[in-house]
């Protein structure tokens, strides 16, 4: 090999240091370009919960878009029947908006989680108004509610590397669901009991919307059936730390 | 999918191999181009090798290619096929044991699969042996995207391949030969004229395989066929004919005794039906409910009367939900659609012994303005206004005992005993106050009482009549709702 090379000792000492110098270059480059490309702090850091742990016969039913003054009584009345607890994902001005909704689900026993202020898709607004839209509705909850939570469900489910990084700093739980129906489509009752149904299985997280006018009657067809196979319903887990 | 459950249920069990997969997850790429720039700029330059500076340039080119791609598909995503997001990640639409968190967006093709394929082919470039061992990793980062629940294996392989094609582009683009074995060597060498040829092949096979593979994937090609569809649809002139209207093959299928227990089955068993009759609804009892409503005297008018049966396994609960309409605007007009909505709830609940819940919803026919509101309404007409009242509440009791008072107007009723809000957004003829829907209601019939000009009620022995006419009556007119619910 060495008769290949036509430097003398000191050009190869240089070739060397320079070529020291470029591969310590292009690896600092590659790292930090690849880590400011892809943050690796929230995808392995930030607190999320898909599913509620299977072993256990669990599932857990959450009301997107919560309160609605149409829907919600209905709702309410149909969990009430249903025997069930379920997390109502609240939409902070709603909130504000029909107080008595909102007192009504504490007093019934069910769980309040974050669903944005303002119902905004958090992708299609500037990272410096996550403050206003996360932060707010946590506020609303715990203070007029006394629910504190940690736990937050962006809306439309609208998730960016920036949102991320803003949940990660801020010990926010990002509250995912497991078995996505798509009630919001407005099928019909059976439709949305027969779909989740299907595919039931122990851990599941629901995802269900309030303001549609065929979930209500959905509750209790899959509350009779998920009871008749041995399922518990609980509310969403929370995690410290609360807010 | 079972090969994506097949991988992704592995996940969880162990703790210790999670966590090491999930480092190798956000550290694969930039180890591999370290390994890269190691065999670049760490071995003594020879002669028969190709010269790093090229290999990097090919590699900015790739990374180039890379960006396009990915932004491409967001973009026709939007564009084309309007929407946001064409081929979603796992955790969107299964259940997913997720190791690593990821955004919301296109998970088709996997762009740090491509950006390792790429190195791999850079690698080959410079050591085939090293290029070997790239793609081997390459495969091994697949399967750890798999398991940690980020991706599917189609956009793993739809990656490598678009990843392999970018990467043999770039090294072309970059003048650089491509040395398929060491024997090789002297006779594959690129020329200047095959150059152009190879790449504008390179470029048609990765076109036709990123066609081919997308057009395999299941989300992206129910878009196409809907985009398609959509596109003959509108290009047709005539008129589609009408659909004869579904019969319904079973009412009230979905009772206490539906066939719950066969779950999925469901879908298939029964034909689509009119929603009224399969929601529960109880025809008759509405036909009962809108000739009530038609013999009250209100001053507005009954639009819709619906009769809802909510099954809650312990006996029956109704649901009763009565729209009516509000006529003009003006000052008034608040008292006058308070009153009427608490005359239809007292008869409602006097007429029908099952209904423990009536909804009043007061709407604006042919309004301006329309709120945002999800819930699906016939258009033109606008709620203004809901009320849900449960029958225990008829009676304030408690703290809330005046407002059984006889003066209490029919806002107070309402409100203490129910739910209710106005949309300040699409109240007719309101200046814009701005303030919030509750405490707004209260004050408003109040102020304006004098301006309103309740209709005398052409009965005395209606109790909903008396209540619309007069508050100090609207007391009486609970008791024998009262009376009948015992």
């Amino acid at each position: 090999m060495s008769d290949l090379m036509i430097e003398t000792p000191a050009a190869a000492r240089k070739s060397l240091l320079t070529r020291m110098a470029a591969f310590i270059a292009v690896t600092s480059v590659v790292w930090g370009g690849y880590y400011w490309w892809r943050p690796p702090a929230p995808m392995l850091g930030l607190h999320h919960v898909e599913h509620l742990p299977p072993s256990t016969k669990e599932v857990c039913m959450t009301f997107d878009d919560a309160p609605h003054p149409l829907t919600t009584p209905l709702l309410l009345a149909a969990l009430k029947g249903s025997h069930i607890h379920g997390s109502f994902m609240c939409v902070g001005n709603n909130l504000m908006l029909y107080p008595e909704l909102a007192r009504r689900m504490v007093e019934d026993g069910h769980h309040l989680a974050d669903h944005s202020q303002y119902h905004h898709n958090l992708t299609t607004v500037t990272p410096a108004e996550y403050d206003h839209e996360v932060e707010t509705c946590f506020k609303v909850i715990s203070a007029d509610h006394g629910q504190p939570t940690s736990l937050f469900r962006p809306p439309g489910g609208g998730l960016n590397r920036s949102e991320m990084q803003y949940l990660y700093d801020h010990h926010v739980t990002l509250a995912w669901w497991s078995s996505d129906v798509g009630d919001y489509a407005i099928p019909d009752a059976w439709a949305i009991a027969s779909g989740v149904i299907a595919t039931l299985r122990p851990g599941d997280i629901l995802l269900l919307h309030d303001e549609l006018a065929s979930t209500p009657k959905a509750v209790p067809l899959i509350a009779k059936e998920a009871f008749k196979r041995g399922y518990t319903f609980v509310p969403m887990p929370e995690s410290a730390p609360l807010r | 999918m079972q090969f994506f459950n097949l991988i992704n249920g592995l996940a969880g069990r162990n703790d210790l191999v999670d966590m090491a997969l999930r480092l190798f997850y956000v550290s694969a790429v930039p180890l591999l181009a370290t390994a890269l720039a190691a065999l670049l700029f760490l071995r003594p330059r020879r002669e028969d090798r190709p010269s790093p500076w090229r290999i990097l340039a090919a590699a900015a080119v790739a990374i180039v290619f890379m960006e396009i791609v990915t932004a491409g598909i967001g973009v026709a995503g939007s564009k084309v096929l309007n929407a946001e997001i064409v081929a979603p990640r796992p955790f969107l639409t299964h259940w997913v044991n997720e190791l690593v968190v990821e955004p919301n967006d296109n998970a088709f093709p996997c762009a740090e699969v491509m950006l390792t394929a790429s190195l791999a082919v850079l690698m080959w470039a410079a050591e085939p042996t090293a290029g070997i061992c790239g793609l081997c990793y390459m495969l091994v980062f697949g399967f750890t995207r798999i398991y940690c629940g980020s991706n599917f294996p189609q956009d793993i392989v739809a990656g490598a391949v678009l990843g392999i094609g970018f990467g043999i582009l770039s090294l072309a683009m970059c003048r650089v030969s491509l040395r398929w074995n060491r024997r090789d060597l002297s006779t594959f060498v690129w020329q200047p004229r095959s150059e152009a040829i190879w790449s504008v092949a390179g470029l048609a096979a990765i076109v036709c395989i990123t066609a081919i593979v997308l057009a395999r994937s299941p989300r992206f090609a129910d878009k196409l066929h809907q985009l398609i569809h959509e596109a003959k649809a509108t290009a047709d002139p005539l008129p589609a004919p009408p659909k004869p209207a579904p019969q319904p093959t079973l009412a009230g299928a979905i009772g206490p005794e539906a066939n719950m227990h066969e779950g999925g089955d469901l879908a298939g068993k029964y034909e689509l039906q009119p929603a009224k009759v399969q929601d529960g609804h109880v025809p008759e009892a509405e036909q009962a409910l809108r000739a009530e409503m038609a013999n009250l005297n209100a001053p507005h008018k009954v639009i819709s009367a619906e009769v809802g049966e909510i099954d809650t396994g312990e006996g029956d609960y109704r649901s009763d939900l009565v729209r009516f309409e509000i006529g003009g605007s003006g000052p008034g007009e608040r008292k006058r659609v308070m009153e009427t909505a608490e005359a239809i709830v007292k008869r409602t609940f006097a007429f029908d012994s099952k209904a423990q819940h009536v909804d009043v919803i007061g709407v604006v026919v042919n309004g301006k303005k329309v709120s945002g509101q999800r819930l699906v309404f016939t258009p033109g007409i606008i709620p203004v206004f809901t009320a849900s009242i449960e029958r225990s509440r008829l009676e304030a009791s408690g703290a809330d005992a005046w407002t059984n008072a006889p003066g209490a107007d029919a806002g107070s009723w309402l409100r203490a005993r129910s739910l209710l809000y106005i949309d300040p957004m699409v109240l007719p003829g309101e200046s814009q106050a701005a303030a919030p829907a509750v405490p707004a209601l209260a004050a408003t019939p109040s102020a304006s009482g004098t301006e309103a000009a309740p209709p005398a009620p052409s009965s005395a022995a209606s109790a909903a009549n008396a209540a619309s006419a007069s508050n100090r009556t609207s007391v009486n007119a609970v008791t024998p709702v009262a009376t009948r619910k015992s």
